[in-house]
């Protein structure tokens, strides 16, 4: 019995020692360690390498001389970063106690939109603004126009319902969301919901499933459901972006291309289709990037930019008149 | 002091001369409520290389049909708390993961009667453990929730040596007096090996590919029938009180892994708890 208790003992020790099948503890603040993860993991997750013709090794042999072991944080943080914006998307990021990484995708062109000539031109300082619409009549009661900077979360049905009630009457509805650089995907598909009648597929998705530059599922189509409501707007609408239309701007207009009656008009969307994925780093820093693609209806991929239907871009002199091109030719669009 | 007897576990003079059906319906039985505390770790490593620890907060509560012969057992575990991580190097930083966990676990355990005894006793079975976490990290952006399950088949053996005490016993220390109350005490180490260890992970891509027309739960997820790896064990201390109930210090370990892979995951509990188990059938011994 003797034997018994000894050898339980022996099993208690080994069984409470998990070390024995567990990975050592990978917290390191070694910047060779840190830049080498954070590349890998780029390189195992990133779904747009070839879409955008990136030779990431290439980028190592470039950024990786630029680190060593003794390095301070903040010049670890600003080759990183660097490293990070070759891969130009709005998406990636790394982010530190003390900076965060971005890449500026409303510079890839200028802003299409000046929101001061609207308000002072257009729609005037009595306008509407509806939770994050900001609305009004254009050209005799015959346009509705409703401008969203960004998705934020909180579109709701009193919200649409007064807004779409309000304007059923009109020929048409201008949606601008020039500069919208995104938020949460769900308003885009609840303000969709208002603008079909029947399901329509509106876009397809496909996620990376293994550590290959192309290794991606089988693209998933997604259907978008009519709103419940019946207070709905199904006639022509056009919706405005321009390279600040970003993330959730960008899937808006990507689905709203599916939709039979709205048309896109402006400059290309900025792109920020992928969805980021988030991660850490040995040394605690945390960081993004794109590991899904959405694709258009037809297969397209739009990472880099839709173009819209029309192309249409502010004259600085028309501006600088009070005039918003964009806007007066999505008007004659409708008109 | 006979109804003491009656039905303490390691009663077996009884069971001799009762029916199988009676020896079942007479077999003691438990409500055990149990609380305590768990020192664990994680790592998740689909988002990040760091072990991340915490104490958490550990509520069971467990139905026990136990005698020399035969131990049947069905509990249900809850913990929760935080997982942390502290920079101290450099420029601090920290991050925390909040986590849920749900356990379910039953076994069933014969006594082998060759290498038992009167005070020693060897038993040996199967048990079964399904869990299943959720956690938050809100760091981690998208990636921030995390859940998956894990269920486990094991191969267990326990042993346990018995102290049992029939009379009150009169003793005196200097000059005080005080009396030994009669009384059982178990001992015990259950160890659980894995026969089948499977899980329900995240695929590759960590927060799956969101479309509109999919449940999002368990989207994109990957079963292993076999993989990775699981081990526990309990190390348990039992006083009978005169009432029937009894009592029970025990520490259990729990660690596992989900195997090889970019989305490996690994776990361990270390709980410390305190539980008391009510006698449900007194009345019937």
């Amino acid at each position: 019995m003797k034997k018994l208790i000894l050898s339980m003992l022996v099993i208690s020790l080994f069984a409470s020692c998990e070390k024995a099948f567990f990975k050592k503890n990978g917290e390191s603040t070694n910047a060779v360690e840190n830049f080498d993860y954070l590349w890998e993991q780029c390189d195992i997750r990133y779904a747009y390498f070839d879409y955008k013709n990136i030779d990431w090794n290439q980028v190592y042999a470039q950024y990786r001389p630029k680190v060593y072991e003794d390095m301070s944080e903040d010049s670890l943080f600003s080759v990183m970063g660097a490293m990070l914006n070759e891969l130009r998307d709005g998406h990636v990021n790394l982010i530190s106690p003390f900076n965060i990484s971005v890449f500026d995708v409303e510079l890839l062109g200028p802003d299409n939109v000046d929101d001061r000539v609207i308000l002072e031109n257009y729609i005037g300082t009595d306008r509407m603004i509806t939770g994050p619409f900001t609305h009004d009549f254009l050209r005799n009661k015959e346009i509705g126009y409703i401008r969203l900077r960004s998705f934020p979360g909180g579109v709701d049905n009193v919200q649409l319902d007064y807004i779409l009630t309000r304007y059923k009457d009109t020929k048409g509805l201008i949606f601008d969301i020039r500069q919208n650089g995104g938020g949460v995907i769900n308003d885009a598909y609840n303000i969709l919901r208002r603008f079909i009648d029947k399901q329509t597929f509106v876009y397809q998705s496909r996620g990376k499933i293994g550590p290959g530059h192309n290794e991606f599922g089988e693209p998933e189509k997604s259907f978008l459901s009519p709103a419940e409501s019946n207070i709905k707007y199904l006639k022509k609408i056009v919706v405005l972006t321009d390279r600040g239309t970003y993330s959730s701007g960008s899937f808006f207009a990507l689905m709203a291309k599916g939709v039979d009656h709205m048309m896109i008009m402006g400059d290309t969307t900025g792109g920020g289709l992928g969805l980021p994925n988030g991660g850490q780093l040995p040394n605690g820093w945390t960081f993004r990037c794109s590991i899904t693609q959405a694709l258009d209806i037809n297969g397209n991929n739009y990472e880099n930019g839709m173009p819209p239907d029309k192309l249409v871009l502010v004259d600085k002199l028309s501006l600088a008149q009070g005039i918003d091109d964009v806007l007066e030719a999505a008007m004659n669009e409708i008109q | 002091m006979v109804a003491l007897g009656l039905c303490l576990p390691g009663s077996t003079a009884q069971e001799t001369t009762l029916s199988k059906k009676q020896v079942r319906k007479e077999r003691p039985k438990y409500l055990q409520v149990g609380m305590g505390l768990n020192r664990g770790s994680l790592r998740d490593y689909a988002t990040s290389p760091i072990t991340y620890k915490g104490v958490l907060f550990n509520y069971s509560i467990g139905y026990l049909k136990m005698d020399t012969a035969r131990e049947v057992k069905f509990t249900a575990r809850f913990n929760n708390g935080r997982y942390k991580y502290k920079r101290t190097t450099g420029i601090q930083s920290d991050s925390r993961a909040s986590m849920y966990v749900l356990y379910l676990n039953y076994y069933r355990l014969y006594r082998l009667n060759k290498l038992s005894n009167s005070n020693w006793y060897v038993q040996a079975g199967g048990m079964f453990d399904a869990n299943l976490d959720f956690r938050i990290n809100d760091g981690l952006m998208n990636a921030g929730y995390g859940y998956e399950s894990f269920n486990t088949f094991f191969l267990s053996g326990k042993v346990t040596r018995r102290w049992e005490r029939t009379e009150t016993v009169h003793k005196k220390f200097l000059f005080i007096k005080y009396k030994l109350n009669p009384r059982i005490a178990l001992f015990s180490y259950q160890l659980n090996l894995p026969v089948m260890h499977n899980s329900l992970r995240n695929g590759f891509a960590y927060i799956g590919n969101e479309g509109l027309n999919t449940l999002p739960v368990f989207k994109e997820y990957e079963y292993k029938t076999f993989g990775g790896l699981r081990f526990c064990s309990e190390l348990a201390y039992t006083r009978q009180m005169q009432n029937g109930n009894m009592w029970r210090i025990s520490y259990l370990w729990d660690a596992y892994t989900s195997g090889r892979g970019y989305n490996r995951f690994e776990l361990s509990n270390h709980i410390a708890e305190f539980s008391l188990l009510f006698h449900l059938n007194k009345n019937t011994q």
